[in-house]
This record gives C-alpha cells, structure tokens and sequence, in this order.
C-alpha cells in the first residue's frame, strides 16, 4: 500500500465544526496517518487552492455486509449485470446496483468521500460472516452492530430481572450484553423492532406497541428497550442504544415511536432511520406527516440522536431485521421475497423496492425526510442516511445534499410529488432552510462521529485519523459532492485527481467491555437449549477476522 | 487462530467440539480422540463423519508433477505456469475448502481472467437461480430445532444423506415450542419409494417420478383456491384426496420446514422454484420455511464468498475483467463437455469420481492443477497436484454450515502440510496478484 510519511495539504477552505473551523483557508498536517500541528519544510504539499477541505466521511447506518447483504446479491443478478465494475492492477472487479460486491462498496464509498462506515445489523451468530466481508472491503473504517433485541437468551434474562428487580439480575443483563459485543466484535447494540420478531416466528404476527406482550416471555418491548439501553450506559459504551422502533411504516406510528422514547426514561439512545417512524394517520390508512412533532422532541431531548433514513426516488432495496415488516411489504407488492429466521436471535427479510415520486406513500416518505432535516435545530443530533440500500443506494447521498442546499431544486423536485402528500407536509410552507456546508460537515462527518463516540474521527484537529475529503467547489451541489477530487484514508491517498489509487490501511472498530465470567456459565445453559451451535463455538477468536483493530474505550461503570 | 491444545504427540488426548465437514450439517460437537499422531475415533459423528475425520493419509509427497514427486516450490513454479499461460483457464471444485481458501481462490481466478464454478451444483445451481426467480423463506437449523412442528421432506432422505439432521436438529431433539421433541413433530415424507426416512414418516406419499412440478404447483393451487386437474393425483400415483389433505396440513402447522435436496434439483430450477414458491404462499397462514441439504462441508461457503466478492453465487467469468455470470455459458460441466477449458484448477474436490463421462475426458485431457489434501482419481490423472492440509484436522478455518451459519474449524494435530490458503496464495504471488483490493 502507498505510505505518505507526511503531508501538507495547502490553501484550501476547511470546515472542521468540531473543531469551530468553517470555510478558513488553512493548511491541514498529516504524518504517520494522524493530524499533525506541523511538518517539516520539504514534506510533500497538495495544492488545493479553491478546493473544500473535510474530514473523511462517517456513515452511521448502512447495510454493506453480512449474510443479509449477501442473500440480497444474490437475489438481484440483474442489478450487477447491468453495473459491472472493471478491475485493474492494485484493484479488483466487481458488481454494483443497489447492493454492490464487496470491493465495489469499499471503492465507491471511497469516491464519494467516505471513510468510515458502520454496518448497522448483525446477527450475533454470524459475526464471523460479517467480519470476513468487512475484510474484503477496502478503504473503510469499519464497525458493526449485533442485533439483541429478539434474542431468546437475553429475553430469558430480561425476564428474571422484570421479576426480582434485584440488582443481580439486572447485572446478568449487562454481563450478557458485553459478553456478546466481546464474543462478536462488534461496536454497539441494535435492536430492531423488539419482540416482534419474535411474534413473527410464532404464526407470523407481529407487535406495534410497546406495551404488547411477547409470547412465550411475559414482557413487553417497553421492558426490552429499557434493559437494554441501561446495558449499554452501564457499559460505557460509545455508541448508545441503536433502535429501530417497532411498528415502521405503518400509518400513525409516531404514537408508536414517542412511546418508545418516553420508555428510555432520560437514557441515551440513539433511534435509526427516524423517517420511517415518523407518520401520522390512522391505523390501516394513509399515513400523513409528524414529522415536526418529532423533530421538536428530537430537539428537546439532548440525550437522543438520530439518522434520518431518507427515502429517495429510484432503485432500493429493503433489507432488514424486521421480517415481518418485509412480510407485509411482500404481500403488498407481490415482489421476490427473501426470509431468512436466524436460531434464537434474529429474522431477516429482503425486497427489491422502488420509490416513486408519483406515488403518495413514496413521496410522503420522502417529504417526511426532508421535515426532519429542515426543522431539526441541532444538526449535531441528526445524521444523514438513506438506512441504504433501503431507503436508497448510498450513492445517491450527493443529491439528497443538493436537496438540503438548493431550495430550488428542491422546491422543482416538491413540484414534481405526489401533490397530496405534499400538502401533508409543511414543505410546501417553502422552507428556506439551505444547508450550510458547515452543516453538511456536520451531518455527515463530524456529527456522525461523536454520536458513535469515536473520538478519532469526523475532525481535523491534532491528534485525529488523517481522513480527509476535498471537494472542487461547485454551484451544483450534486456534482460538487459526488466527486471528490481526492480523499485521503490513514494519511494514503486512496482517490487521487478523483481517480481511485492503491487502497488505504483499514481496521475494525469494536469495544471489549469487560463482564463477571459467571455469565459464561449462564450462557452456556441457555445455549445448549436454543442454539444448534456449540457455545464453546461461538466466540469469534480467529486474529485474521479481528484484525486489525482499534478498540475503543468503554467509559465504565455509570 | 488459537488450534485446539496440541500437546505432546504421542499421547493420547481428547480434542472436544471439533467440527466436521463430513456433510453440510457441520455438527460442531465432534469429540476427537487422538493418538499416534492422527484421530483415533471421532465420537458423537455419523458415519460420513467418521469416514471424513479417521482417514488414513497414505503417505504423500509434497507434490507430483505429471505423476513423479516433486518439491513443492516447483510445483508452485510449475502451476502458475500452466495457470497464467491458460487463455480460457477453469477454476473449479471449493464445495470442500474453507472460506478463506475460496476467497484466495477467486482472487486467483480473478487474476488469470478465469472462469469459477463451484463443484456441487447439481443442488445448488437449481437453488440458485430459482431463488433469483422468486425468492424464498428458509431458516436456520436451530430455527426447525426449535419450532417446527411439521416437517416436509420433498424427495429428501435426510437419514441417508445427513445421517444427525433428524437426531441433531430437525426431528427428535425437543425445542422451545417443542417440549417433547419427536413426539410434537409430524414427519411428511413425500418421495418415490420407502427410503430410510420414509419408513420415519408418520405420513408417506409415494409419487412416480417426473411430475414434481405439477404436484408443487397444484398444492399452491389449492392454497389458493384455484381449480386444479381432477386427475392429477391418479396420473401421479396418489389417492385421490391426499393432496387436499397435505395442504390443510401444511397450512395448519404452526411452524412448517421443507426439506429438499439434490434429487429435487436434478429436474431442474423449475422444480425447485415450484417447492420455494409452495413455501412462500405457505406464509399467507402459517410460519414455513425450506432448508436444502446440501452435500458438500462447505458448498454454502463457497456460494456466499463468490456472491461477496463478484456479485454473483456461480458460475463466473473474468475474461472481461469484471465478473459475468451465466449459467448456460460458465457452468464448468457444460464447459468441459463442450471441451472449452485448456486449463483448470481444482480446489479441495475430486470431479473425475462425479463428472458426466465427455467432461471427464476432456479433463483429463487438459492441464490441470490439483490441489487438496488426499490422493484421489483427479490428483493421480493431475498434471501438478499439491497435497496439502486436512481442514479440522490439520488445519484450521471458516465453514458456512448449509443453513448460512458461519463455523469455525479448528486443527486438531500439528502439521507442516501447507494450507488450500497458502497454496494458492502461493500461486497467486507468482502470478502478480491483484492482491486483496
């Protein structure tokens, strides 16, 4: 790999936010893959007068591996023939669409900027799935997220804690919890429509409140959220609690969703994909907008952070943990369908999708987004995404940044919805909001890092990763975004004069938080009735699938 | 990676939760006992895997070249040879390798602008494009371990082929939902004639051959209520009835699992793409999935590293320099029948003991690189063949178990046999790899 010893990256405008630096001309030092103070006089300089200087970009939510990721590849053959990606010496081929192959991800993300991404859901069991394709996706940070909330183990435990409501039991909760992010290595805690899937394996049901019993364990998702979310703050963890509420898409579920946030009861969390679970109207019928009621909650609450989840028009597909939400989207639409139970943990259920601007549901989902970026006051809390490919291809990020920073277009493109889920929103009050590009720093790079709590990243001051983007200034905020003139990962440049170079040193991010190993042995009971693996098994310790890694500090005991 | 304890090697020890890669089971709960150097007894293993774990290694050398010994490092030499100077170069077998040989071994082919085809694809072609089709519900084995009340065996002898899957996972053992066991599951057995799993069904359907498709599609039809052939059951051998019987069944079972293996796809991805659509309109009433039971330790493995890496599950050409998939044209049976490869690697396999009689001979004919760890009818008609270590015996890595569920293999003795992974890494390096991207 090409190793930069050090670098000056000259006369361009910076926006650091994290840093209070936004549009500066300043000279940005890196050696030894960090940022420096200085270098000396006769390091290497890149010129980039009239360019825009970022950090590296951080996607906090998106599908781009794991045996869900693959099933979906292998389902749309069409897709990668009609986008095939030619290799070359230093970089190998692949296949794009929706869900590109692996190398495919990690180059295009690189050309659009980006240099850490989080995948947003794993199922614990298949740790090692996941990690093997984060190992053949070059150029990116990378972390991911295990999906504990329809895990039989934890609900069994969960359970005993709701019943003696002693200390210990709650302990086992957390034991648990950290025991599975050590034996995964894994970021952080998902969960995705807690009990619910549960209830779809048990006759294909489903749950939309929180207050709805789970089959079989006597407790509700109010109960599984709340242990969970304490789990992770007792932990320390960086990340808090990541959730995909119950009830997504369906007509009136920001009821739905507020009572999800009223049960964290001041706990940190952070809600995935807000935009989906942002709906008014009744039960059954058409959804209508609550966006601003959520945004001004979204505002009130500083412990809470949220990715928007933005629908965009064209090509997606759905892929989520949420199998009975793809159940009934399969029911709808009559498309292929892919289920796929995960023992003792989790489901999965995928659906190639389109979003189409002349369809009411589509472009309310689509306006929904848009209120939230707009009416959101503090754009440190709310970080951009497409939750793709579901709401979108990650690649249609530099249009959804022309849409927040081009009135006009936006308002054409307001022009060109469904008409009457226009009129649901409050866009057509013609909000002038137009994104700053410190705000855009801010949703893509330097808000996305601190919600995860990487310290190292998402900025530009001593001491971080030497990530950084530049972008030529252009009026169009589409072109501007979806080509950067270089990008530079760990100090190498992995785009040059926008043209993809020898790929950059990448790592894990995970965290190792320590636990009483009398959990083991609870464990390993409640393993050798649910699982059809071997709890000895089921740790991942293989170095070539943990390495190399950075392992971030757990804060301790709170 | 952390091998199990290997101690001193000549005593006796025991090597606990070994996995196996005897079938696509990968039952992880194998105890080993070692002694002399190679594993004595593989207890809690069914008979393919004992046969896997308690084979005698003739002694090998490091490598023959055109059948006298050879060093490795010539053989290596030799291979990239033969491998780089191909113009239409086949890559074929990986059905028994680890993960993280397949993945070396795309790279390979990636780089000698190669086709890859994984051996196997008698199930798992069919299953492939029929899943391209229309999707399907499935689970994994813990999932019908724990649930599944009805059990739907299409054409399938689970007790011939996967000899623990109904002791392990799907029949017998009790689950969450349920408590006991064999007794709270209903054992359909659909099939030509009384297999030994047959003779396990509480209810048996005996059906002549070739109307597969027909009795899948009426069954769906029936679920929706739509008119179906009166005669059909007459033309197929069944009493007249049972059909609408079987679907009320399968319609009211809590949680329904179908079992299907290869004699389903050897009619073709019709037949298959008939079963999974079954399947899914299943899922109107009630929980249903369909397992395949696929053969190969690692076929799921080798599936899922070719979708990772190129987009695509089989049958891949790089001659163009980004992967195109078409069954028709880079199957690797059809292209050696058609006597296209003018050479081939083949990876942890022996296609000369299963290939259709053309391609054999065409096989043969070509020169090809052999590497795995036994002696086999393809490494004795081999050009190069380069032995190397036993996976979950002397080598560690990755299995997907055939239900997805990535397992972790771990070496059981000390070797100096090189690894699939480190072969063709080899190989790879000389050849002036594209490298891992």
């Amino acid at each position: 790999m090409a190793d930069v010893e050090s670098l000056r990256i000259t006369g361009g405008r910076v926006y650091d936010p994290a840093n209070g630096v936004s549009g500066d001309v300043r000279d940005v030092c890196l050696q030894g893959g960090k940022v420096v103070a200085e270098v000396a006089p006769g390091a290497r300089r890149l010129d980039v007068r009239g360019m825009v200087v970022m950090p590296g970009g951080v996607d906090i939510h998106a599908h781009i591996a794991g045996p869900k990721v693959n099933a979906a590849r292998k389902l749309l053959p069409e897709e990668h023939r009609a986008d095939p990606f030619g290799g070359g010496p230093g970089r190998r081929s692949g296949s794009g669409g929706t869900v590109p192959s692996t190398f495919v991800t990690g180059y295009r993300y690189a050309m659009l900027g980006y240099t850490t991404v989080i995948e947003a859901a794993t199922p614990p069991l298949q740790a090692r799935h996941t990690l093997a394709e984060l190992a053949d996706t070059p150029n990116l940070d990378r972390a991911f997220l295990i999906l504990l909330g329809n895990n039989i183990s934890l609900f069994r435990l969960i359970q005993a804690s709701v019943r003696d409501g002693g200390a210990g039991a709650r302990a086992h909760v957390r034991d648990a919890v950290a025991w599975w992010l050590q034996a995964t290595g894994a970021y952080g805690v998902k969960v995705v429509n807690p009990g619910g899937v549960e209830l779809w394996k048990r006759g294909n049901r489903n749950l939309t409140g929180v207050d709805e019993e789970v089959e079989g364990f006597g407790i509700t998702p109010r109960q599984v959220i709340q242990a969970l979310a304490a789990a992770a703050d007792e932990l320390g963890l960086p990340h808090p609690v990541h959730i995909h509420c119950n009830n997504l898409g369906a007509a009136g579920n920001s009821r739905t969703t507020l009572d999800t946030l009223a049960a964290l009861e001041g706990r940190r969390a952070h809600l995935a994909h807000l935009q989906f679970h942002s709906y008014g109207g009744r039960p059954g019928g058409r959804p209508t907008s609550r966006a601003p009621q959520i945004a001004e909650y979204l505002d009130a609450h500083r412990e809470l952070t949220a990715d928007v989840g933005q629908v965009m028009f064209g090509p997606a597909t759905t892929m989520t943990a949420d199998a009975p939400l793809s159940h009934m989207l399969q029911q709808l639409t009559r498309k292929k369908w892919v289920n796929a139970d995960v023992e003792a943990e989790s489901g999965c259920g995928i659906l190639p999708f389109r979003y189409s601007a002349r369809n009411y549901v589509h472009a309310l989902q689509w306006g929904v987004g848009l209120e939230l970026f707009l009416l959101a006051r503090d754009p440190w809390r709310l970080a951009l995404s497409t939750d793709h490919p579901n709401g979108g291809s990650f690649l249609s990020y530099p249009r959804l940044l022309r849409l927040l920073m081009d009135r006009q277009f936006r308002n054409d493109m307001i022009r060109r919805a469904h008409p009457s889920a226009m009129r649901r929103t409050v866009l057509l009050d013609d909000l002038e909001r137009e994104y700053t590009l410190d705000e855009v720093a801010i949703i893509t790079r330097a808000g996305p890092a601190r919600q995860l709590g990487l310290s190292e990243k998402g900025h530009l001051g001593v001491g971080a990763d030497a990530d950084v983007t530049i972008y030529e200034e252009r009026e169009n905020r589409e072109e501007m975004f979806s080509a950067p003139r270089h990008v530079i990962k760990d100090g190498c440049p992995v785009v040059a004069d926008w043209e993809l170079r020898e790929p950059g040193p990448v790592r894990l991010l995970r965290v190792v938080p320590d636990y009483d190993r009398e959990i083991e042995s609870t464990l390993g009971t409640l393993f050798a009735e649910q699982y059809s693996v071997r709890f000895e098994n089921y740790p991942v310790r293989e170095s070539h699938l943990l390495s190399p890694d950075r392992v971030v500090p757990v804060r301790g005991r709170r | 990676m952390p091998a199990h304890d290997l101690g001193d090697p000549g005593a006796r020890r025991t090597v606990p939760h070994a996995t196996c890669m005897g079938c696509g089971c990968a039952c992880d709960d194998i105890e080993l006992i070692v002694a002399q150097g190679w594993i004595e007894e593989a207890r809690n293993a069914c008979h393919l895997g004992q046969a896997w774990f308690e084979r005698r290694r003739e002694d090998l050398p490091p490598a023959r070249l055109k059948g006298r010994e050879a060093g490795l490092e010539e053989a290596l030499d030799a291979a990239a040879g033969i491998l780089g100077g191909a113009r239409f170069p086949l890559v074929y077998g990986l059905g028994r390798a680890s993960t993280e040989a397949q993945r070396r071994a795309v790279a390979l082919t990636e780089t000698i602008s190669g086709t890859i085809d994984l051996a196997g694809t008698v199930l798992d072609g069919p299953v492939g494009v029929a899943i391209q089709e229309v999707g399907w519900s499935t689970a994994t084995l813990g999932e019908v371990r724990a649930r599944a009340d009805l059990l739907l065996c299409w054409r399938a002898d689970p007790l011939t082929t996967h000899p623990r899957h109904f002791s392990r996972y799907s029949l017998e053992p009790a689950g969450l939902l349920v408590p006991d066991g064999r007794r709270d599951r209903t054992l359909v057995v659909v099939d030509g004639g009384r297999t030994d799993s047959a003779r396990e069904a509480d209810i048996l359907l005996e059906i002549r051959p070739g109307w597969d498709f027909e009795l899948l599609w009426a069954l769906r039809a029936i679920l929706k209520d739509a008119p179906v052939d009166p005669g059909l059951e007459e033309l197929t051998g069944l009493r007249p009835g049972s059909l609408r019987e079987l679907a009320r069944r399968l319609r009211e079972c809590r949680y329904g699992a179908a079992l299907f293996g290869a004699a389903l796809a050897t009619g073709g991805d019709l037949q298959v793409l008939a079963l999974l659509s079954l399947v899914t309109e299943l899922n109107r009433f009630t929980h249903f999935v369909a397992l395949p039971l696929r053969e190969e330790g690692n076929a799921a493995g080798a599936e899922d590293v070719l979708a990772w890496q190129t987009g695509f599950a089989g049958a891949v050409n790089f001659s163009r320099g980004h992967p195109r998939s078409n069954p028709g044209e880079f199957s690797a049976v059809g292209m050696l029948e058609r006597g296209e490869p003018d050479a081939a690697l083949i990876v942890a396999g022996d296609p000369l003991a299963h290939l259709p009689p053309k391609a054999a001979d065409h096989l043969r004919r070509i020169p090809t690189v052999v590497v795995g760890s036994d002696a086999t009818a393809t490494t004795a008609a081999a050009t190069i063949a380069l032995f190397t270590a036993s996976y979950s015996i002397e080598c560690a890595g990755t299995v997907h178990r055939m239900d997805g569920v990535p397992i972790a293999l771990r070496a059981a003795l000390a070797t100096s046999w090189p690894s699939d992974e480190w072969v063709l890494a080899a190989i790879s390096s000389r050849l002036g790899t594209l490298g891992d991207g």
